[in-house]
């Protein structure tokens, strides 16, 4: 018996439903185009994968932190449309999430000088990440627990590997898991543009090109994507998703801001989650990689793959979503689940929005120009962080 | 359980420089991270873990605000209304680029991970000490994983943690289903040691 997710609730790029974005994977929607929610007037770079409803970019004022919000409408929706939850005592539901740096309203802190709180609320120009979310699982009556994870890029994959463990473990019956963030804010926009891993001199929607030749790094995307994790006894088959049934974690200790270029730990994390779930590397089918498009990312995963799959990693089908949606950062794993459950439900390895020309460094087996269709048991998923955390979940299709 | 756990006061040195190899990154820290540093030095002094060691970390609210004092400075100095373009111009250029290391979460765990070359199972973790203590005991390590916290107050007062944890010791604190932070633990088995 496995650990199962049987619910999801979402607020992306590629919309604000489950089928919105799923039809938006399917379709391969180019969601990233210039920002819309804030003025960008003199940025150098404008486009991001913002939060959408219909293809519309959701708006918000100043003082809304988009991530808390949204999380909360994600999970208010999972709860609603999917109904796991009556199933459980508040107690046995714990709420995992990973989640990004902290939102300051700085055009609010310019404007007032001190930190009043807008009308109606009880926080400041400052949201703390730990406050919001545990009133968020204090609304939906989340009394198991709620743990915060922060690895950067790999903090929604931390997030879901740790709901797995629980679970798994007995620990707890069921987790809302999953992640959420938004750096798309005059603060975090531009700090990140200053850590030099953004993308410059294409057009909005073609910025990202993960794998590519002609890559020059990430766009940024924002969302919050949530998971009912619980365990397969308790699941009626017809909700049943996916199973997850490895994960594995490992550290880089490398570099700050630099992958390790041999990839070893990345490689360890994978053979980990291979471990865990008891298969060989001759079984997984397809790669769902962090692929993030910046120069260091493809020959860094390529590597690890190599190391765990040898020969077969050239012919191993890959793919990342971040083409069609920018980089998420804490909730990008959580979002690209579902291009992962998408894969396992219609069986197809679909193409990698904006890859077009193979990077020599990284000879991936990338996806052109329309789905790959083959038989997908097995999958895995792997996440690396700025910071050197990296994360590998494999996934099982569950035969209804 | 060995726990070793330390509070600076805002005009304390904290003498990080006893315990790093790597001296230049020493300017990314914050200061809760220097003092997660010098615990870590202390429960490491005699023998370092093994690289497969799982490390387990957590950090608390920070006071980012501060990194921004020099920005709204610039909008003071100039008299200037808040605009996408005076952002650009005028306070970009005052905010340090190492604010950016300081105020992203995971920088503790990366930092002491690199010091010490852990790369075996780890999280890093933000707020309640359940996570903290759950990872830990989910844990398939034989033996001792270490887990951390540290907290930065908003007067510059900086208190971190270390302790080498079987899973079987995080099974069984009381602090496994608590939502209070994570550095309440160390502060907590901390003062009891001394």
């Amino acid at each position: 018996m496995s650990v199962v997710i049987t619910g999801i609730g979402v607020r992306s790029p590629l919309g604000c439903s489950v089928k919105e974005a799923m039809e938006n994977i399917q379709k391969g929607t180019r969601c990233v185009a210039e920002i819309e929610n804030l003025d960008t007037t003199g940025f150098t770079q404008k486009a991001a994968g913002e939060i959408r409803r219909k293809g519309k970019v959701v708006k918000t004022e100043p003082w809304v932190d988009r991530k808390a919000k949204f999380l909360d409408e994600a999970i208010g929706d999972l709860i609603s449309e999917f109904g796991h939850t009556t199933k459980y005592t508040p107690g046995e539901i714990a709420l995992n999430v990973g989640s990004g740096v902290d939102y300051v309203d700085i055009e609010t802190l310019y404007k007032k000088r001190e930190f009043e709180y807008p009308p109606g609320e009880d926080i400041s120009a400052h949201y703390k990440s730990v406050k919001l979310i545990n009133q968020i699982a204090a609304k939906y009556e989340i009394e198991g627990g709620t743990n915060i994870f922060t690895a950067a890029c790999a903090a929604s994959s931390q997030a879901i590997g740790t709901s797995y463990r629980m679970i798994k473990k007995g620990y707890r019956k069921a987790v809302i898991t999953g992640g959420s963030d938004s750096m798309i804010n005059y603060v975090n926009y531009i700090g990140f543009q200053h850590l030099g891993a953004m993308a410059s001199g294409f057009e909005a929607p073609y910025a990202c090109k993960p794998f590519d030749k002609n890559r020059n790094g990430t766009i940024l995307g924002e969302g919050a994507i949530v998971l009912f994790l619980e365990h397969e006894s308790k699941a009626a088959k017809k909700d049943i998703l996916a199973q997850i049934i490895g994960y594995g974690t490992t550290m880089d200790a490398y570099a700050v801001t630099d992958p390790d270029p041999e990839a070893t730990s990345l490689a360890n994390a994978i053979e980990k989650a291979l471990e865990d779930a008891a298969i060989t590397p001759e079984m997984i089918d397809c790669v769902h990689l962090h692929g993030t498009a910046t120069p260091k990312n493809a020959p860094s995963e390529y590597k690890a793959l190599k190391q765990v799959f040898g020969s077969k990693t050239e012919s191993l089908p890959v793919y990342s979503l971040k083409g069609q949606t920018g980089h998420l950062i804490g909730s990008c794993g959580a979002l690209e689940m579902l291009s992962a459950i998408y894969s396992l439900e219609h069986q197809v390895v679909l193409p990698t929005v904006n890859f077009t020309e193979q990077d020599p460094e990284a000879p991936l087996y990338i996806i052109k120009d329309k789905p790959l269709e083959i038989k997908i048991k097995y999958l895995l998923k792997l996440n690396s962080s700025f910071g050197g955390e990296n994360t590998a979940l494999v996934l099982k299709r569950f035969v209804k | 359980m060995e726990i070793i756990y330390k509070r600076y006061l805002p005009n304390q040195e904290i003498p990080v420089y006893d315990h790093v190899s790597r001296r230049k990154l020493v300017k990314y820290y914050t200061r809760d991270t220097m003092a997660a540093v010098v615990c870590m030095g202390l429960l490491f002094k005699d023998k370092k873990p093994a690289s497969d060691t799982p490390f387990y970390f957590s950090t608390s609210e920070t006071q980012m605000l501060d990194y921004y004092k020099d920005a709204c400075k610039v909008f003071d100095q100039n008299n200037i209304p808040f605009s996408s373009f005076h952002f650009i111009e005028k306070a970009v250029p005052a905010i340090s680029p190492l604010s950016h290391f300081k105020s992203m979460r995971n920088m503790a765990h990366c930092f002491i991970s690199i010091e010490y070359g852990l790369k075996g199972d780890n999280a890093a973790l933000l707020g309640p000490a359940s996570g903290l203590l759950v990872s830990a005991l989910l844990s398939d390590y034989k033996g001792e994983v270490i887990i951390g916290a540290a907290k930065l107050h908003a007067d510059g007062t900086a208190e971190a943690g270390m302790a080498k944890i079987t899973p079987q010791e995080a099974s069984l604190d009381p602090m496994l289903d608590s939502n209070r932070e994570a550095i309440i633990f160390f502060r907590k088995h901390g003062l009891n040691q001394q």
